[in-house]
């Protein structure tokens, strides 16, 4: 099929489509709202981070000390060599080649996160961006489904903040449809069991529970989840 | 002192990268908004699907390539997301005429704007997404199909072959729905 085979739209077609082209500016409400929902993504991403930065202080604070000693040696050399021309920042790419990547957390917080964050804190051992397969170096995304796993969990935490133990649980049950062996399963069925203590439900709730300690006995999210059945 | 402030820009990159897709997200939402609508959502979807995109946007930002236009790439995002909410409802609905409405609507002279904008959200919903996707790319945002194939994936003669079935059904569906607004 070449270009020359391409059928042209009709002019009514064309007409309409070019009216669509403009884009109408969506109301200020709605984008306060969105631009709010995106801040505060980040303010809870960066929250985890500080926590796994503390986490790993010593590891981290070996790779700062060493980027600082490099690039304040090639600033200094450079420097010396150019006088005059600033030469500073254009030496940092090789010296930082190590220092952007802080670690994301390797343990799930996502119990101790505050019910006011949205933005799920990633519990999954090998961070989604990145480690699962990125097919080509092209412009699109490296969209997989761990990250669309992530944002419809974030979805059942909201609700689950909000107080909205119902489609919390609904959200819950679509998330196993999708990703019935997903990687973030236990945090699942961790909000699960605090959807169902919600609604009241507290039978179900401990059931849920002792299945959840014989499938994930050595879970960090475990003490979290007997407090919470016991009270 | 230069040092210092060097040697701190450079141990917090996250800080500066993560606001610069915070900026490029705040510049491009209108965009974003009418091309998720253009895939699909509705106004109940529309918000959760705009956080989507942004989640997976910031968490890619890193691999994005700021030499390269950033709509190819948000629409790929808005595809993907648009794609996976399709895979939950599996039918798309009519629309309601409140969603066909503007919210902010302007001067009595764009009324016509209006009605032609809800006219085409309809007839795109007649065509399936995968063929839609090439369709709003090319005939709407008047991408390159080499920038179509890249962000969808297709080898280029799948693009040029879904762009002539999704012309043919938008221009059925554009018949149709005229047809009805004549009936009485």
């Amino acid at each position: 099929m070449k270009p020359s085979d391409l059928e042209p739209l009709s002019g009514e077609a064309q007409r309409l489509l070019s009216i669509e082209r403009e884009l109408p500016r969506e109301p200020e409400d709605f984008r306060a709202r969105a631009l709010g929902r995106a801040r505060a993504a980040l303010r809870a991403e960066d929250a985890a981070a500080r926590r796994g930065f503390l986490k790993h202080r010593s590891r981290l604070l070996l790779a700062a000390a060493l980027s600082v000693a490099f690039t304040a040696v090639a600033f200094a050399a450079l420097r010396q060599r150019d006088a005059g021309t600033s030469a500073g920042p254009n030496a940092a790419p090789s010296a930082t080649a190590g220092a952007p990547a802080m670690p994301k957390p390797a343990a799930p917080a996502p119990e101790a996160a505050p019910a006011a964050s949205e933005r799920a804190t990633t519990p999954a051992p090998s961070p989604l961006a990145g480690s699962a397969a990125v097919p080509a170096p092209r412009s699109a995304p490296s969209v997989d489904e761990s990250a669309l796993e992530l944002v419809s969990l974030q979805r059942a935490r909201a609700a689950l903040a909000r107080g909205e133990h119902s489609t919390a649980l609904a959200a819950l049950s679509e998330h196993q449809q999708r990703f019935p062996a997903g990687r973030l399963v236990e945090e699942r069925e961790a909000l699960r069991i605090k959807a169902l203590l919600g609604l009241g439900r507290n039978d179900e709730a401990r059931r849920a529970a002792e299945r959840f300690r014989v499938r994930f006995p050595r879970s960090v999210l475990l003490p979290r989840i007997d407090e919470a059945v016991r009270r | 002192m230069g040092t210092t402030l060097l040697a701190a820009a450079l141990l917090f990159p996250i800080v500066t990268e993560e606001r610069s897709c915070l900026d490029a997200f705040q510049g491009e939402l209108d965009y974003l908004c009418r091309t998720l609508r253009r895939l699909g959502s509705r106004d109940g979807d529309l918000e959760d699907d705009v956080q989507d995109v942004f989640l997976v946007l910031n968490r890619n930002w890193s691999k994005y390539d700021p030499t390269r236009p950033l709509r190819p790439y948000l629409f790929g995002i808005a595809f993907r997301v648009a794609s996976a909410r399709k895979r939950r409802h599996r039918r798309e609905l009519p629309y309601s005429v409140e969603e066909l409405t503007e919210r902010a609507p302007g001067p009595e002279e764009l009324f016509e704007a209006q009605q032609a904008r809800a006219l085409v959200l309809q007839a795109l919903a007649e065509v399936p997404l995968p063929r839609r996707a090439v369709l709003v790319m090319h005939d709407i945002d008047e991408m390159p199909m080499r920038t179509i194939a890249d962000v969808l994936s297709l080898p280029l003669f799948t693009g040029y072959s879904r762009l002539r079935k999704a012309r043919r059904e938008f221009e059925a569906a554009l018949e149709t729905l005229r047809a009805k607004e004549r009936q009485p």
